[in-house]
């Protein structure tokens, strides 16, 4: 029984420990950019738009696909239980709240994870295991800076665009699918989404996907960070960062969520 | 960022430990400017910890390390960079950024730290050409033999015409042909390039004999010993 109190106190430590050295990672990361000048950022452009390339463009057909399926069940889904129910008009409310507010952010974010934060836990932690972040130091290049931060900010704006476009798709494709099945007139779907949609959803889906994006890569960054020189610590890297940046991705989304919720109450 | 004219450099009693275990133990030494310096000692006597210490990648845990008579054991990794801009670094295996080209891996040192002038980039091709790889300038690493990408981590060690030049294990992996022109490289930087110290780990006796250089022996720590 001790034993098992102590590993749990043990491993409660380890995560607190390692929250704590993310925060100073993430932190160490922007103030290495804050202390260049505007002159040197240039070879962070590089790195930056091929974050952007790789994480956004690359990834828009398996967000196309996922977005189209989607979109299509809940549009299917809502107008056939509301119809049955004779409150159409509510359709808006529902799709807006699925869509846009959770379901958009939730599986854009789970995509990134699985195509880019495992590529950048383990591109990292093979640049450890070449030396090659070492050599970086060696030039008084500091791979904060040229590494670590253009990916997480290419990171944050390829997660911010996937989810708008996974919204529009989703929206949009997901009635012109469901309306070979169950046709809805365009001008009435329009319509309610129209009254749906605010301002408010928007920026609750902007800051939902923001804070994502930093999740994920800030965790991916550090979990390849932290590979030490053995190749066989890449993958360990890698599934790390899966697993804690899913954990994380969900567990903001539903505490945001729950706390939207709650205030809406009272 | 300026870089700092390196007169002198000094090491007092160094040493260094990880953790418990002492690497380096009261190394004295205190290189000649002109001189080029082959580290020599055991496997595990240190040599590139001591090469780390020299670069400010490390900070020795006991003695001095002295630039121009300025201590560096405290000083932060940026607050060395003003150091580090004027010394070369080429490691035995590895350092090369390999989603960059070749050519790359040299402009980046540039970009970032804003030389800007085309007397830099000209000098870059023209260090390729001495090793005849500049045909291979637009690959990536993975894509040209160890022989080129060791001897494009050398030359990128060149690239800023440092002061210093600290290589480890040089001739390892590099081809043949390249010794000489490595040599070659070596003098003219010397005698042009205002290369002031040169420091080799290396057991390679011939290169040793043909750079006239001078032997300093690391020996094995106690820990090393009993282990």
């Amino acid at each position: 029984m001790i034993t098992l109190a102590d590993n749990l106190g043990k491993s409660t430590l380890n995560r607190y420990r390692d929250l704590v050295a993310l925060m100073v990672f993430i932190y160490l990361s922007l103030r290495s950019v804050l202390k260049l000048r505007v002159r040197n950022l240039k070879p962070l452009i590089y790195t930056l738009t091929s974050q952007i390339y790789f994480t956004g463009v690359m990834a828009i057909p398996l967000i196309s696909f996922i977005a189209l399926a989607t979109g299509s069940v809940v549009v299917i889904q809502s107008t056939a239980q509301l119809s049955l129910l004779g409150s159409k008009e509510i359709m808006g409310n529902i799709l807006v709240m699925t869509i846009i507010r959770e379901l958009g952010p939730i599986l854009t974010a789970m995509v990134v994870i699985a195509r880019s934060g495992t590529a950048v836990a383990t591109e990292l932690g093979t640049m450890q295991t070449n030396h090659e972040i070492e050599a970086l130091r060696t030039m008084s290049i500091e791979p904060l800076s040229y590494v670590v931060f253009p990916r997480i900010l290419g990171g944050i704006i390829s997660i911010v665009c996937l989810a708008f476009y996974f919204n529009c798709v989703a929206l949009i494709g997901g009635y012109i699918v469901a309306n070979q099945l169950n046709p809805v007139s365009v001008s009435f779907y329009f319509e309610v989404l129209a009254q749906a949609i605010s301002a408010d959803d928007f920026a609750l889906s902007l800051f939902k996907n923001a804070f994502s994006g930093l999740i994920i890569f800030s965790i991916a960054s550090f979990e390849g960070f932290k590979v030490s020189g053995a190749p066989h610590e890449v993958p360990i890297a890698s599934t790390k960062s899966v697993v804690h940046g899913i954990m994380a991705v969900v567990a903001f989304n539903l505490s945001l969520s729950l706390y939207i919720y709650v205030k809406a109450l009272t | 960022m300026k870089r700092v004219d390196i007169k002198s450099i000094e090491l007092k009693n160094l040493g260094f430990s990880y953790g418990a275990d002492a690497v380096l133990q009261n190394v004295n030494f205190i290189p000649q400017e002109g001189e080029i310096y082959f580290l020599q000692g055991p496997r595990g006597s240190g040599k590139r910890t001591l090469l780390k210490l020299l670069l400010g990648i490390h900070a020795p845990t006991q003695g001095e390390y002295l630039i121009n008579g300025e201590l560096m054991n405290h000083l932060s990794h940026d607050q060395f960079d003003r150091f580090r801009l004027n010394i070369g670094y080429a490691f035995d295996v590895g350092g090369l950024i390999n989603n960059h080209t070749i050519y790359e891996n040299f402009k980046i040192l540039l970009d970032y730290h804003d030389f800007k002038e085309e007397e830099h980039f000209s000098y870059i091709v023209s260090l390729l050409a001495k090793f005849k790889i500049d045909h291979l300038k637009h690959l990536r690493p993975s894509f040209v033999s160890t022989g080129v990408r060791k001897a494009a981590a050398i030359l990128r060690a060149l690239a800023l015409k440092p002061q210093v030049l600290i290589l480890n294990n040089p001739t390892q992996g590099l081809s043949p042909e390249h010794v000489p022109q490595l040599i070659q490289l070596i003098e003219e930087h010397k005698e042009k390039h205002n290369l002031k110290f040169v420091i080799i780990a290396s057991d390679d006796w011939r290169l040793c004999n043909q750079l006239n250089g001078k032997i300093h022996l690391l020996h094995a720590t106690p820990t090393e010993i009993s282990a």
